[in-house]
This record gives C-alpha cells, sequence and structure tokens, in this order.
C-alpha cells in the first residue's frame, strides 16, 4: 500500500486549503439562511415582509394605518438615514419604504390630495402586495367619508372591516428548512466541484508525472496495483469530502435532513461528488501543469455552478442558458434537489424528475468513466 | 536606465502566462459566468401572475360579484393571478405536483388550500380577504347611513384613488454589485504582480535581486521602475476588464467614467503596493506569496459580495470597520455609489479609505525595501 | 596594489559566529581561491565584502575606497556570479545577459558588442534565443556566469560556478574564467573543488569555520605544511618491526597504517624516495603487491590542517 499512503501523505498537506473552502461554505449558507425568514410553523401563517415606514404625521387615521400594517408586515426599524434606508432597498433587504408627510390625516379627512412619499423595488411582489394593503386601506376609509362619519368612527369601522378573513387549510407541511436544506445541496455544487478538481487532480497529476510515473512502472508493483491504490485514494477523498458536507447538513438541520426527502438529497449528492471525481480525475489527465489545472478547476467550478444554478436558483435563470446548463452534470443534480424540496410529499411526477435527473448523472458518469480510460492508455503509450 | 529597466520588467511580466491569466482571462470568464447566471435575475423579481384554481361548483356559479372579482384580477396586463377553472379532483393533483399554489373553494365562505406557507400564498389570502372587506364595508355604511347608496357610494367603490407618490431611485438592478466586486478582485490581483516585483528586487529573495543589489543602479528607482511596469500592466488589463463588462456586457456602471478610471488607477496602485508588501514581509517561496495573495484577495472579495451580495450589507451595517478597511469593498461600494447615489460624498469617502489604505501599505513597504544591507541572505 | 582590503571582518548570526576576524589582501591580476568546505563561510565572506551582509565588526575597502551599498562608483567595476541561478525564466539567454549588462552599460551598440562577447567566452552562441527552461543544468550555469561578466568588470567574483556540471561545461567555464583574467579582471573564486583551484588559481585562502587557516600559492602551502611525496605500498608479510625500520628511512615524515596490508608513507620532500623504500623492500624479502607514488595535492593540505577531507 505504498502509494496509497503516499496519497494519504499529499492530502494531509492539503487540508488547510481544504478547510478554506469549508469556512468560506458555511460563512455563506449561514448568511444565507440568516436572511430568509423563519417560519417553521406549519399552521398557515402570513409571510411579513419588513418594511420602514417614516410618520411625520400623528393623527389617528395614519396611526390606525401604521397598526394594520404591522400586522400586515414587520414593520423594521432601520435607522431613517436616508441612505441606510437606501442602502437596504438596493440590496433587498427591503422592497418598499413608506414616507407619511406632515398633516396627511387631516388632509386625507378633508379630502385634500397629499400622498404618500414611496420608494420600492417595482414591480416586486412586495410592492404589489403592500401597494395593495395601502389601497385596500385608504379605499375603504375614502367609502366611509362618503357617509361623513368622524374620525374615531371612522378607524375603529376601518379596523373592523379589514379583520374579516378567508379560511385558509394548509395540505402540505413544508418548512422554510427544507428549502434551505435544497439551498445548502445546490451550493455544494461548488465546494464539491472545486475541491475535489483540485486535490484529485493535483495528485493525479504527481503520479503521472513522467518521472515518476517511469520509476513506478519499472518498480516491482504491479501497474494495475498502484492503479487500484490510486483508485481507492481517490475514493477515500471523494468520501472524506462528500461526508464533511453531509455531516454537516445533518448538524444544521436534523428535522429536515432525516426525512425521506432528506435522505434523497444524500443519496442525490453521493451520485454528484462520483460525477465530480470522474471530471476531477479527467482534468488531472488532461492539464499540462498545476497552473493549468488550478485555472481550469476554479473555472469548471464556478462556470458550472453560476451556469446550473447552484448560486441564482434554476427558476431565476435565462431560459437559454438553462438550456446549455443541460449539457453539464450539475444541471441534473440541481435539477433532483430542486424538486425534492419543492414538496413534502413526492408524487409520481416528482419521482420521475428525480429518477430521470439521477440517470442523467450516471450517464455522466460513464462518459466521462470511458474517457478517462481512453487517455490513460494513451498516456501510457506515451511513456513507453 | 527607466526605459530599459521598464521595458524589460514588462517582457517578464506579461510572459509569466499564469498570472496573465489570473489577472486578465479569469475575471474575464468570470464575468462572463456572471452576466449569463444574472441576466434574467432583473425579471425574475418581477411579479409573476400566481396561478391558483378555483373549484366551478354549484356555489361559485351563483355567486357573480365573486366570479366577477376573481375575473377582475386575472385579466390585463397587471393581472394578479392566472386561474383555471376545474373540479376538485384535479385541483389537487396540481397542487400535489406545484403547478399551482393553491385552489379556492366556496361553500358558504370562501376556503383557500395552498401547500406550504409563502408569500405568493400571502398575497392570494390578502386579495380574497379585500373582497370580504368590501363587502362588510358596504354593509356597515349603510347601516350608518341609509342613503349611502343615493349618495353615490357604488360609484364611490369603483372610483380607486392613487394615495402614493413614487420617488424611487432608477438605478436599483443589484446584480450590478458583483460585477463591481470583480473590478475590486482584479485591483487586489494586481498583487502578483507586485509580489514578483519585489522578489526579483530584494537580494535575500531571489538571484536577480543579488546582482541588481550589486549594480551601480539606485535600489529604490529600480523598484519604482519595476513598479511602474507592473502598475502599467494592470491597469490596462482593468481598462480591458471594465471595457468588457461596459461594452461587451452592457452592465450599467453609472456614468461618472473619469471618477471610475480615477477609482481603478488608485485601486490598481492599492493591489500593487499590497502586494509587494506581502512580498517584503516575509522571506518564504514565492508560491507561498501568491497563495497567500490569492486566499486574501478571495477572502476580501467574499466580504464584499462576490458569492453573496448580502454579504457585504451584512458587514457594511454590523461590521462598518471591516468594510472600511477591505480594498475590494472599498472599490466595489465607490462604484456602487456611483452607479446608485446622485451625490459623491460616499464616492469620495471610499477613495479616501482606499488611498489612506494604499498609504499605509506604501510606508510599510517603503521601510522594508528601504534597507539595502541585510542581515541574513 | 591590492584590490580589495578586508580588515577584522567579524560577522554573527545570532550566536553563531559566521566569520572570525577575517583578514584578506586581494592584489590586482590575480585569481584569488577561496577554498573551504560547505558552510565554512565562503559566500558569508563575499556578501560582506560587497557590503550585502550587515556585519558586526569590520573594514573593506575596495579599489581603494570605502565599500558601501551606495558606492556606485565602486559597483560599476565589479562582476558577480552567485552560487544560484540568478536568471529570469521570462528572458531569454540574450535578454538575459543584456538586461544585466544594461545596468552597467547604457548606450546600446557598445552593450550588444559587449553581450555577444560574452556568449562567445561561455559558448552559448546556439542557444541566445533559448529560454532558461530548455537548457541543461552545465549550460544554465555558463548563462549564470555571462549574466555577471558581459560588462567587463575589473574585479569578479565566482561563488562555486561548477557545481554540478558536466566535464565539458567545466572546463568551459575555466578556460573562460582564464580568459576573463588575462584581459586583466582581478577574480575571486569560491570553491570545495581542490582540483580546480590547482589548476586555476594563482593564490589560495583557505577557509574554515570561519576562520582564515591558510594563505598562499599552493606550493608554498605544500611547502608550509612540509609535505612532501606520498607513497602508498601494500605488503602482505608485514610486521610491526618492519614500520619502525621503515620509519627510519631519510626524510619521512610519518607513517600512516590504512589496513592490515596498506601504509601511507609521507615525506617531507619529493625526491628518490621510492628508491629507498624499495630497496629496504629488496632486502627484506618483503612480498609487495603494489606500490605507487603521489605529490602532494590540496586536498591532503586541508587534511593536514582541519584533520578533515574537504568534500564532505
Amino acid at each position: 500500500m505504498q502509494v496509497y499512503k503516499v496519497y494519504l501523505k499529499i492530502l494531509k498537506r492539503l487540508y488547510p486549503f481544504i478547510l478554506m473552502y469549508v469556512v468560506i461554505f458555511y460563512g455563506i449558507f449561514l448568511l444565507q439562511s440568516m436572511n430568509e425568514p423563519t417560519t417553521n410553523n406549519l399552521d398557515f401563517q402570513i409571510v411579513k415582509p419588513s418594511i420602514p415606514v417614516i410618520n411625520h404625521d400623528d393623527s389617528l387615521l395614519t396611526n390606525t394605518f401604521i397598526d394594520y400594517l404591522k400586522e400586515k408586515t414587520k414593520i423594521v426599524d432601520i435607522a431613517f438615514v436616508e441612505e441606510k434606508i437606501s442602502d437596504a432597498l438596493f440590496h433587498r433587504q427591503i422592497y418598499y419604504v413608506i414616507e407619511i408627510p406632515d398633516d396627511f390625516g387631516k388632509s386625507f379627512i378633508n379630502k385634500q390630495t397629499k400622498q404618500l412619499k414611496i420608494s420600492k423595488i417595482p414591480a416586486s411582489a412586495v410592492a404589489i402586495y403592500v401597494e395593495s394593503l395601502i389601497n385596500k386601506f385608504f379605499n375603504t376609509a375614502r367609502l366611509y367619508l362618503v357617509s361623513g362619519i368622524d374620525e374615531a368612527t371612522l378607524s375603529e369601522s376601518i379596523i373592523k372591516d379589514l379583520s374579516k378573513e378567508v379560511k385558509v387549510e394548509i395540505k402540505d407541511k413544508i418548512t422554510n428548512n427544507t428549502i434551505n436544506a435544497g439551498y445548502y445541496y445546490n451550493f455544494s455544487n461548488y465546494v464539491y466541484l472545486c475541491l475535489l478538481i483540485l486535490i484529485i487532480s493535483l495528485i493525479t497529476q504527481v503520479f503521472n508525472q513522467t518521472e515518476l510515473k517511469k520509476r513506478n512502472l519499472s518498480s516491482p508493483v504491479k501497474l494495475k496495483k498502484i492503479n487500484f491504490q490510486l483508485m481507492l485514494g481517490h475514493i477515500s477523498v471523494t468520501i472524506i469530502v462528500w461526508l464533511i458536507f453531509v455531516i454537516g447538513s445533518l448538524i444544521l438541520m436534523k428535522n429536515v435532513m432525516f426525512t425521506f426527502n432528506g435522505l434523497l438529497l444524500i443519496f442525490n449528492s453521493l451520485i454528484f461528488v462520483i460525477v465530480a471525481a470522474n471530471i476531477a480525475f479527467l482534468i488531472g489527465n488532461l492539464a499540462k501543469n498545476s497552473e493549468a489545472q488550478s485555472a481550469i478547476a476554479n473555472i469548471v467550478s464556478i462556470g458550472s455552478s453560476f451556469i446550473c444554478g447552484a448560486f441564482v436558483p434554476q427558476m431565476f435563470l435565462d431560459k437559454k442558458v438553462l438550456l446549455l446548463a443541460r449539457f453539464l452534470p450539475s444541471y441534473w443534480f440541481i435539477r433532483a434537489n430542486d424538486v425534492i424540496v419543492s414538496t413534502s410529499k413526492l408524487g409520481d411526477t416528482q419521482f420521475s424528475i428525480i429518477t430521470k435527473c439521477i440517470v442523467m448523472q450516471i450517464i455522466f458518469i460513464f462518459i466521462i468513466y470511458f474517457m478517462n480510460l481512453v487517455i490513460t492508455k494513451f498516456r501510457r503509450k506515451e511513456v513507453k | 536606465m527607466f526605459k530599459h529597466i521598464f521595458a524589460t520588467r514588462l517582457k517578464c511580466l506579461l510572459r509569466e502566462k499564469s498570472l496573465v491569466f489570473w489577472t486578465l482571462i479569469f475575471p474575464l470568464v468570470l464575468g462572463t459566468f456572471f452576466n449569463l447566471a444574472f441576466s434574467n435575475l432583473a425579471s425574475a423579481e418581477k411579479f409573476e401572475p400566481i396561478k391558483i384554481a378555483v373549484i366551478d361548483n354549484k356555489e361559485f356559479r351563483e355567486d357573480e360579484n365573486f366570479k366577477k372579482v376573481l375575473s377582475d384580477l386575472s385579466k390585463d396586463d397587471d393581472k394578479i393571478f392566472d386561474i383555471t377553472y376545474t373540479d376538485e379532483k384535479e385541483a389537487e393533483e396540481l397542487l400535489t405536483d406545484s403547478k399551482i399554489v393553491g385552489y379556492i373553494y366556496k361553500d358558504e365562505e370562501i376556503n383557500l388550500v395552498i401547500n406550504k406557507n409563502g408569500f405568493s400564498q400571502t398575497i392570494i389570502k390578502s386579495f380574497l380577504d379585500q373582497y370580504l372587506q368590501i363587502s362588510s364595508t358596504i354593509s356597515s355604511i349603510i347601516k350608518i347611513d341609509s342613503s349611502a347608496i343615493k349618495k353615490g357610494l357604488l360609484e364611490e367603490i369603483n372610483n380607486h384613488q392613487n394615495y402614493i407618490q413614487d420617488i424611487s431611485k432608477e438605478n436599483i438592478d443589484d446584480t450590478v454589485v458583483y460585477f463591481y466586486t470583480l473590478i475590486g478582485m482584479v485591483c487586489m490581483y494586481a498583487g502578483f504582480w507586485g509580489i514578483k516585483t519585489v522578489n526579483e528586487l530584494e537580494a535575500n529573495l531571489s538571484g536577480q535581486g543579488i546582482r541588481l543589489c550589486l549594480s551601480p543602479v539606485h535600489k529604490l528607482k529600480a523598484f519604482l521602475y519595476s513598479l511602474l511596469a507592473a502598475f502599467l500592466i494592470n491597469f490596462i488589463e482593468i481598462l480591458i476588464v471594465l471595457g468588457y463588462l461596459v461594452y461587451g456586457l452592457k452592465i450599467a456602471f453609472g456614468n461618472q467614467i473619469n471618477y471610475i478610471i480615477l477609482l481603478c488607477f488608485i485601486g490598481s496602485f492599492t493591489g500593487i503596493i499590497f502586494g509587494a508588501m506581502i512580498s517584503a514581509i516575509t522571506t518564504k517561496s514565492e508560491n507561498f506569496k501568491t497563495g497567500l495573495m490569492i486566499a486574501i484577495s478571495m477572502f476580501l472579495s467574499f466580504l464584499s459580495g462576490m458569492m453573496n451580495i448580502n454579504v457585504k450589507y451584512f458587514i457594511t451595517n454590523k461590521v462598518p470597520f471591516l468594510a472600511n478597511i477591505n480594498p475590494v469593498n472599498l472599490i466595489t461600494d465607490a462604484l456602487y455609489s456611483l452607479y446608485y447615489y446622485n451625490t459623491y460624498t460616499r464616492f469620495f469617502i471610499n477613495l479616501g479609505y482606499l488611498t489612506i489604505f494604499a498609504i499605509v501599505c506604501t510606508v510599510i513597504t517603503y521601510f522594508l525595501i528601504r534597507r539595502r544591507k541585510y542581515a541574513s541572505i | 596594489m591590492n584590490v580589495i582590503e578586508v580588515k577584522n571582518l567579524t560577522k554573527k548570526y545570532g550566536n553563531l559566529v559566521a566569520l572570525d576576524n577575517f583578514n584578506l589582501e586581494v592584489k590586482e591580476g590575480e585569481i584569488l581561491g577561496l577554498l573551504g568546505p560547505n558552510g565554512s563561510g565562503k559566500t558569508t565572506a563575499i556578501n560582506c565584502m560587497l557590503s550585502l551582509l550587515e556585519f558586526n565588526n569590520g573594514e573593506i575597502t575596495i579599489f581603494g575606497k570605502k565599500m558601501s551599498p551606495d558606492a556606485y562608483e565602486i559597483k560599476k567595476d565589479i562582476g558577480i556570479v552567485p552560487q544560484n541561478i540568478a536568471v529570469f525564466n521570462e528572458l531569454t539567454v540574450y535578454e538575459n545577459i543584456d538586461y544585466f549588462c544594461g545596468l552597467y552599460v547604457m548606450n546600446k551598440e557598445k552593450r550588444k558588442k559587449l553581450v555577444d562577447e560574452a556568449i562567445q567566452l561561455v559558448g552559448l552562441q546556439e542557444f541566445k534565443n533559448f529560454f532558461p527552461k530548455k537548457l541543461s543544468g552545465g549550460l544554465l550555469r555558463r548563462l549564470n556566469i555571462a549574466c555577471g561578466i558581459a560588462h567587463k568588470p575589473k574585479l569578479i567574483f565566482l561563488d562555486e560556478p561548477t557545481v554540478a556540471v558536466d566535464p565539458q561545461s567545466r572546463n568551459n567555464i575555466l578556460e573562460g574564467i582564464k580568459t576573463l583574467n588575462k584581459q586583466g579582471a582581478t577574480i575571486i573564486y569560491t570553491t570545495h573543488y581542490m582540483e580546480e583551484v590547482e589548476q586555476l588559481c594563482n593564490r589560495i585562502v583557505i577557509i574554515d569555520k570561519g576562520h582564515i587557516i591558510a594563505v598562499g600559492t599552493k606550493e608554498q602551502l605544500k611547502k608550509m605544511m612540509e609535505l612532501g611525496e606520498k607513497i602508498t605500498i601494500e605488503i602482505t608479510n608485514l610486521t610491526k618491526k618492519h614500520i619502525e625500520n621503515l620509519s627510519q628511512l631519510p626524510n619521512i615524515k610519518n607513517i600512516r597504517v590504512i589496513d592490515e596490508d596498506t601504509l601511507s608513507i609521507h615525506f617531507t620532500n619529493n625526491d628518490h624516495n621510492l628508491l629507498n623504500v624499495l630497496d629496504y623492500v629488496k632486502d627484506n624479502n618483503l612480498n609487495c603487491i603494489r606500490v605507487y607514488s603521489e605529490l602532494p595535492t590540496l586536498n591532503d593540505v586541508f587534511l593536514e590542517i582541519t584533520g578533515k577531507e574537504l568534500r564532505d
């Protein structure tokens, strides 16, 4: 097991490197999941978008309005510095800002035309929602004004009306945690590719260096045995890297990962790391030197992560980009993840998509494996 | 002498293929990937009509008002719903397959069935609520004032008024920030040039350095000339990347081209001198330094939002100190403020911090490479 | 005239004394060999002389002027060939030499002539446009030398220029150095190869552990050590008595027993000793298998002074 031992020795030297990727991965993931609203309640809950309200008015009507908004949205407490709010809006921390001008309530009751000043991300769902709330409130108020009632009764009546609600029934019990798990596994596409390519292709290259290979070929250890030990090394690396992130997900999201959906996510990722390991081996065989290899590693991992939806979800990607992505294994890995977390009750439709995605990945494994065989044969002749 | 050293350094640097890859080709490729991934993001943010189903039963067919409200909400360009009218069994199937967000069925009341909590679901509910609420409003107004209908209440219902004045900024495409971090990253990658420059200059770092130190050329002068060559290359690279982003990928960059170029100028210098400083601090191998530089610039780019724009927001608001000493963030933020704000204060604050950073690095580097004799070689 | 004068040079690395009260004079036009095992302080001495290294104590003058990092007038006339290959991998052979020469000689035409001459001298004509990565170890060493001497310096430091070099390149290099010397350059040459020093140097300085332990021409050194002919003889029926008798022969310095059958007999002079030994062998009917005579080498000198071999 001489070759295998050397393999593990090289691997040990690479650990700061692996650590760096692990830190970046979890850093981004935790920040991302912090940003998601956490509605883990299984009963119906409205999702409340965050809305800063800057109020310059102190009338009963506006206060009622703000109370109403508080029920339907989260009125956040961003320091009311214009730049802070603008920044938050740009970074999609908020989608809508309302500024209530002086004497707005008085002006409204007197049927004058003071307006709320708003900034928004146009045509966003939040903007549509909040605007419907505003319209609802003030249009109702306007109707009451027809009957000429006083401000106090007006406010009371509006609140009474607006508390009428339809009945909601939830069929499925899917939580945000599940969606987070999907994000986690999609994002793992990047680290799997990047780490495996860098490690496996680096080591492949070390052993492919002609001098070393000659020595290996002439040593009493049979080539088959050497290749077997190398393969064993690659498998070990793949499993170690896979386990790091699987265990991480088990710790962070244990209530999701131990469901059937969670296990499917894990299984899907196991198939994918095998694809990634084969790609890594291919690159190690093809790249001429370690510089070219790290260039390819970065481009392949970052490129396929972007195009296939590891960073930006597939549903937000351009149709043409997705068409191109179908030729990459990452696309099928991520598509399967998306379908797995879409519902807790996987039906036939979902199963047929997931199966297709996994079969596609297995086809990729065979294609790349075959390419590797051809190249290795070719290389061996070169040495002789 | 300037011409001799400068020209030779240009040759040396440009022939280092892997550096040219990392400082030029890689950013171009990354920019292309960004573009592929984000091209649709702005329109994806746009509200899409929510797909729902309505159970077409007896109760529904008899409720003319409700039918009208739903059809109003699902026509025209700014429709809220895409409605399929169907029976309960099919609606159930559509919901399981996530083809619809929820379905509505009417018995004595209006009911909404959904699969999970979410914002689309909240919107459906809010619009359905509105239907109930208006009915409630009308009946309570008639209770208060029975002459309301005569006074024109029903006309008033449809006489919606606008209570808002939109003062939103125009440039709100947040994906541009990714491209801005790219410019920041290229500036930091200038550090590779800086590392190489100092390595080949210091007698305790390389044989070429020994030769230079023993030649009748003033070391700081040689350093300056070499630095200029590195700077010229990096600055041109940045202009190429910038040109590609602006003209090739049509990324919006504000319209103060002079300020942007000034920023790139200082940013590029900052990167080079930062690399030079790293190179001068330690006598470890060039590979080690390059690795360190990659790790540092990756990390700084990460903190500036290159992998996720929320990171930048989080750092800027929660750890502003870290944001202000991170050159990649300063460059990103400066470009962002040119794009988003109409004032230049923030741009110049960023530029100021960046300049301070560069000056600190320059001073440290100066004191490190000023010495003419070495304790050991 | 002395080209270099070093007085009381002391250099410490922490507690380790690298050079201890080092004194040296280099005469114009000579090839001075700095000889010593690895780690003896040869390179440190050179780097101190050139003001590249800080030192604790001492005074150094070159061309009669005090040496300092900004003594550009002095540096103009110095050429250095560092121990490690110091060339740019991104530049061709020609460009490398041209660059380093250009640090001394501004005039382009003059420089072109100088670079061509340097290429000629080290025999790299065919490799002018090669990049260093394509050169073999020996050719790379030659390039390393060419880069240091192209500007025709009056004083050249060569720090182990022949380490790991094939015999052909080594001869080429040594011939080149002789040529430079003939053209008027003073040369300081460090090495731990004894033969090179014997072949090349007019004067030799032997260093060990930061001390100069001997200075002189090779003949002087050998004489100083009273080293004469060495005769090695292998005798099967050797007894203690014979060894005692042999040591009574004239001009004997000492006798070493190398193993049971072999003796190494050292003489204080060089001539007529073999006959005496052979006579004794014949008279006593000793069974002599082999005998041979050598003149002393610097290695013997070094061995004599330090008690250890040079090459380890």
